[in-house]
């Protein structure tokens, strides 16, 4: 069996490459469909309040204009259908700044812009808390119970006594995900049924989202979304303008087209909250932790409650016996806040690595060694044995391929001209799942010519689902690469589980591998045979002369896995240079390396990991949305304004990953590797930011006039 | 021109196009929506993120020279004449892929994909025009694309490799028949060497800027103009001024240098006369904006933007170049701007061409932004000084930084103009300043003494890109670094 293994681990390129290089790729709006008109919002301009009268006559009389759609003739919808954000037309209240309050749909997109311009709106303003600093203290605990208080032993009467301890906030700001491809709809009806096209990560979670709030069956909503210009949690649940892309189409009878701009993609689609965390640590003088408090306070939206696990590493990271995370949250006047790329644990960890980082320092005691010292041998947070756990390994290796024996413990020894240059290191980890996912798998043979055709509502956000699931399929049928087909993207398809958490790899290969073991059971079982050496499914359809076969199966985790607990673990290690006259900060190098199991395919995790971690180097370095307090709305609504890091910002970056078996989580060992990538990077940075020049900055991001 | 409509002809792909559109449409929702080409993506439609970048090629110096632009920003009226090459127009048949496209499958530097075809674009675009062919500059040409799954080092190993091809062949210099080469690479297809022929014929018929109407509305590259207003300008009178052949020449005279008002950043860049001038002019130019955006601006859209903080108008302030009006008025640059927004000028009056005097002799410009490229700066400033020995320029010229400190020590400034963006409500040339410097010693007295005046002469504002206070810090510090980097004069603080 094993020499037939030949895809599976190998770097291979991705399938959907020539697609992708040649714009041939189809998204959201790519589709060419007859007779389509344009749909436009227009939003809300106060933060809080209602409307007291909405004029659309004017608009309505401008040039193609089909017609405009406001609370005032929005058909009824189920607003607790699972659309994340509310803002579906249903009431004159206004919740946040830049609500949808209405759209107009015309012949051509310049018609309904310009149209929707001329919409008059009066309002009634009340108080709008939009000031977190100001509204803070009335922040209370959160309702979801995975979000209530955890502790273990005594914190407060360990960290009153410690004579080594460090207390500090951590503070960071609001966040975009703002994925390449602004998120857009095409509706279109056919009697009852309608069919969605629409970036998706979760195709069944957006079926049923849009099924039940537009009072539909599941089975007469479809969604359609082969290819998805990244979403990093933004298309994981869905938002409004769906929904109003459906509406809008029932309203004048043909296909329409909604397409969000970039600067509504600021306040339309959820955004990563600003989190204010209190980290308090303790240690023994030769570096034995004993006490860990992680109090996080944040805020969500009027109509919903999100709360970013921040918590979350700081619960599995270290051994300490006493041990308090909590949450607290305000409602306020701002979009709500959703899932971002390493949710709670990209943010988490810049408060927790920081913070260890600092209390080394305070003992003079190696960071690295620091954390050695506190390795858990079980799961801290519910004592079950790891499945594996290969920090260690991390941060050693790592240690020696980025030279961390060169760094001087003492900040501020490596002057370089003008540059001060500093190391830092941090570490991280993810949970690995797998979930519930269907699959069917399909041969056809045509003399010699065996090909496949793999089938799930799996979903690809440039991660490389193709790639893996056609490589996974090849092995497990004994077939060539290019002979397996693989069809995702559609909510006709077998359900499956999201690209989402990190568990798309895990769900979608483990249920495609399943399919494959069992059609070629079939084929064994169907030609009444029995064989020494297991043949292929591929040798099967040939011996047997069939020319059509197909199974599906239903996938689930192990029933053990359970029992133990599974993460992805990574070592970050960044070398920074500081402008000591401008404070302008460059990372000029970068080294992460990974524990996630499984690498079902080097070339494209790399490129993941090295996607995360620069996410996480924006995290530390320049994005931050500015929201004016008086107004309630983003001052920075661009990409002029708001700063993704563009290429010529980041040095080197090299991904390193450990070689792992761990087929606890799941049969093929899958960790995932969506979200590890940017987990412990900003702190990382942060830290090198303090060997370089003596200050702390606990307040992302790291801008040039923190540090001068 | 009939009733004020127009029609737009040029050459889109590998065919004639005519549109009667109005003249304001884009060319990316032109190809989208008429041409239903869906390569090209829309990102942002303000410039920035480079998705939706094409290649313009137009006939210079008696061949088709290609630039990268983003057709968000691009009326379909500056495409007038031209070849148009939206990613369809480089895809080979039968799942081939180009040169550049199979290096960045190779390397993955794909993942969502839906920037990928931008990248694709500028990349193509470098190995069509006449810039250096090296790694480091294959990868400063996809400075104007902005991509959130890859982190760029996967693209990056893919331009490094594409131009390490190229120079094994062609050797790194610019070689006179790059397109020729291109073809002949696989980067763009053969129907490429048509492209000349056709383009001499559509001149003789589009030889006349596109004129709409007599309303005053006067659009240059559009880099500006579309991102504040484009809801106005698809259907807006407008005069576009950014292929007017009178608009777009860089002569010297015995005196000064003479630029027309459509002179783009990239022409300056690529300039011999400007070259020869500012040897540090990449150095300088890059941290202008992104190459697409950079091969579109001109030198007066940006002056008339009067943004407080734009990046050319400081440059040139500090040049102290004057402009002249189309009815021929002069005025210095440092007079255009009024307030905030404000210009000493008619609504008939457009910028027709700016002058500067050529004896430039130390020339500085320094800029300061939350993200080092791509970005609007929180403070820029330039100066120009010229000091007292005649010969000083030959005997010590500006990167023999050792010599030249030796010697600033005892030289007297002769003249001297300073500006600054960021710190005013327009872009601010420093007058007092300007004024003190003359006639005084480069010493630790003379800027200690400069940067007091410049603080009395600044009024910065607390924005998004920093606070008052922050920026009086940096203008004080980029101030010093004007000295640091002519004459490596280090200040004893």
């Amino acid at each position: 069996m094993n020499e037939r293994i030949k895809n599976v681990g190998q770097a291979m390129n991705r399938i959907d490459g020539l697609l992708k290089v040649t714009g041939t790729a189809t998204y959201a709006t790519d589709y060419a469909i007859k007779n389509t008109a344009y749909a436009v919002i227009f939003k809300s301009a106060i933060a809080a309040g209602k409307i007291i009268d909405l004029d659309t006559s004017e608009a309505e009389k401008a040039a193609g204009v089909l017609a405009v759609i406001t609370h005032k003739n929005a058909p009824k919808l189920n607003a607790s259908g699972g659309i994340r954000g509310g803002a579906l037309l249903q009431s004159p209240n206004i919740e946040f700044h830049g609500q949808h309050i209405g759209l107009v749909v015309a012949e051509t997109f310049e018609q309904a812009r310009y149209a929707a311009r001329l919409v008059k709106v009066s309002y009634e303003k009340t108080d709008a808390k939009v000031d977190f600093e100001k509204h803070e203290k009335e922040a209370v605990t959160p309702k979801d119970k995975d979000r209530a208080e955890a502790s273990r032993g005594d914190v407060e009467t360990t960290f009153r006594n410690a004579e080594y301890k460090i207390e500090a906030v951590y503070d960071t700001p609001i966040e975009h995900h703002q994925p390449m491809e602004p998120h857009a709809t095409i509706a279109v009806w056919e009697g009852e049924k309608v069919t969605l096209y629409n970036g998706s990560q979760i195709v069944n979670g957006a079926q049923n989202a849009a099924a039940s709030t537009l009072n539909l069956k599941p089975e007469n909503v479809r969604i359609v979304t082969p290819h998805i210009g990244g979403g990093f949690g933004s298309k994981g649940g869905q938002w409004a303008n769906l929904i109003l892309a459906a509406v809008a189409a029932k309203v004048v009878n043909r296909p329409v087209k909604l397409a969000l701009t970039r600067q509504q993609m600021f306040n339309s689609v959820g955004l990563r909250q600003r989190n204010r965390q209190k980290i308090r640590l303790a240690a023994t003088k030769d570096g034995k932790l004993t006490a860990l408090a992680h109090e996080t306070t944040t805020h969500c939206a009027i109509n919903g409650e999100f709360v970013e696990p921040c918590g979350d590493c700081s619960k599995v990271m270290y051994d300490v016996p006493n041990s308090l995370i909590s949450y607290r949250v305000v409602p306020m006047n701002i979009i709500l806040p959703t899932y971002t790329r390493g949710p709670g644990k990209s943010t988490g960890s810049f408060a927790l690595e920081s913070a260890i980082d600092e209390l080394a320092y305070q003992l003079k005691i190696d960071p690295i060694e620091f954390r050695l010292k506190n390795e858990p041998a079980k799961d801290p947070s519910n004592g079950k044995p790891w499945s594996s756990r290969a920090i260690v390994q991390c941060l050693k290796e790592g240690a020696k391929a980025f030279g961390w024996e060169k760094r001087k413990i003492e900040p501020r020894q490596n002057p370089q001209g003008n540059y001060l240059i500093g190391y830092g290191v941090a570490a991280g980890t993810y949970p690995a799942r797998q979930r519930d996912t269907s699959a069917t798998v399909k041969l056809t043979r045509n003399g010699s010519d065996v090909r496949s055709s793999i089938e799930l509502a799996a979903s690809d956000l440039g991660t490389g689902t193709h790639t893996i699931l056609a490589q996974t399929a090849a092995d497990a049928l004994g077939l060539p690469i290019n002979k397996i087909g693989v069809r995702i993207g559609d909510s006709a398809l077998p359900p499956a589980a999201g690209s989402v958490g990190s568990v798309g790899a895990a769900s979608f290969a483990n249920a495609v591998n399943d399919a494959c073991v069992k059609i070629t059971d079939e084929l064994i079982a169907k030609s009444g045979k029995q064989f020494f050496v297991r043949p292929t499914a591929a040798e099967m359809m040939a011996s047997e002369n069939i020319n059509e076969f197909q199974t599906r199966v239903h996938a689930k985790p192990p029933a053990d896995a359970d029992k133990y607990s599974s993460h992805s673990f990574n070592a970050n290690f960044a070398e920074v240079w500081v402008n000591d006259s401008t404070g302008m900060v460059k990372v000029q190098r970068f080294v992460a390396v990974t524990g996630a199991g499984k690498i079902l395919n080097p070339k494209t995790a790399r490129s993941q990991i090295i996607g995360g971690n620069v996410w996480g180097i924006g995290m530390a370095l320049t994005e931050e949305s500015i929201l004016d307090s008086r107004w309630g709305n983003f001052v920075t609504r661009s990409f002029a304004d708001y700063h993704v890091p563009s290429n010529l910002d980041i040095g080197s970056i090299e991904p390193i990953f450990i070689n792992e078996e761990d087929t606890i989580p799941n049969k093929l060992g899958i960790k995932g590797i969506g979200e590890i990538g940017i987990v412990g990077v900003a702190a990382a940075v942060a830290n090198a930011v303090f060997n370089a020049t003596g200050k702390r900055i606990r307040e992302l991001p790291i801008t040039p006039d923190k540090l001068i | 021109m009939v009733n004020g409509k127009s029609m737009v002809k040029f050459i889109l792909n590998n065919k004639t196009i005519e549109s009667d559109l109005p003249a304001g449409t884009t060319v990316l929702d032109f190809v989208r929506y008429h041409e239903n080409l869906k390569g090209t993506k829309i990102g942002c439609r303000e410039g920035d993120c480079g998705a939706c970048t094409i290649l313009v090629g137009e006939i210079n110096d008696d061949s088709v020279k290609y630039r990268s632009m983003t057709s968000c920003l691009m009326p379909l009226a500056n495409a007038n004449g031209k070849h148009i090459v939206t990613v369809e127009g480089i895809n080979r048949p039968n799942n081939e892929l180009t040169e550049v496209q199979r290096v960045m499958v190779d390397e993955s530097g794909t993942q969502c994909g839906f920037c990928t075809v931008g990248f694709v674009m500028s990349l193509t675009g470098f190995f069509l025009d006449e810039t250096e062919k090296s790694c480091e500059m294959a990868i400063s040409s996809i400075d104007g694309n902005i991509c959130r799954c890859t982190g760029y080092k996967s693209i990056e190993r893919a331009a490094k490799r594409v131009s390490g091809r190229w120079s094994a062949v062609s050797g790194q210099k610019n070689s006179e028949n790059n397109l020729d080469v291109a073809i002949k690479k696989g980067i763009v297809p053969n129907y490429f060497s048509e492209i000349k022929e056709k383009l001499v014929q559509l001149k003789q018929e589009t030889n006349r800027p596109l004129t709409t109407d007599h309303r005053p509305l006067f659009v240059g590259g559009g880099t500006d103009l579309y991102v504040q207003r484009p809801e106005e300008l698809i259907y807006a009178s407008a005069e576009n001024l950014f292929d007017d052949a009178d608009l777009r020449f860089i002569e010297e005279t015995n005196e000064f240098i003479e630029l027309g008002a459509s002179v783009t950043v990239t022409d300056l860049l690529v300039s011999p006369v400007m070259q020869k001038l500012f040897p540090n002019l990449y150095k300088h130019l890059k941290l202008v904006s992104s190459t697409p955006i950079r091969n579109m601006a001109t030198l007066a859209g940006n002056f008339v933007n009067a943004s407080p903080i734009g990046d050319m108008t400081v440059w040139f302030l500090a040049l102290n170049a004057s402009i002249v009006f189309n009815n021929n008025r002069e005025i210095p640059l440092s007079e255009l701007y009024l307030g905030y927004k404000t210009l000493a000028k008619s609504e008939n009056e457009f910028i027709k061409m700016i002058r500067f005097r050529k004896d430039v002799q130390h020339f500085n410009f320094e800029k300061v932004c939350k993200r080092t490229f791509l970005d609007i700066a929180s403070v820029n400033t330039a100066i120009s000084l010229r000091v007292s020995s005649p010969t000083v320029k030959e005997e010590f010229p500006n990167h023999d930084k050792a010599r030249a400190h030796a010697w600033a020590t005892d030289t007297v400034i002769v003249d001297a103009h300073v500006s600054a963006g960021g710190v005013a409500p327009i872009p601010l040339y420093l007058k007092k300043t300007s004024e003190f410097l003359r006639g005084k010693e480069i010493s630790d007295e003379t800027i200690f003494e400069a940067n007091e005046i410049i603080q009395s002469e600044i009024s910065p504002i607390s924005d998004v890109r920093g606070s008052a206070e922050y920026k009086r810090l940096l203008l004080r510090q980029l101030f010093i670094g004007h000295f640091v980097e002519l004459f490596d004069f280090k200040p004893r603080n």
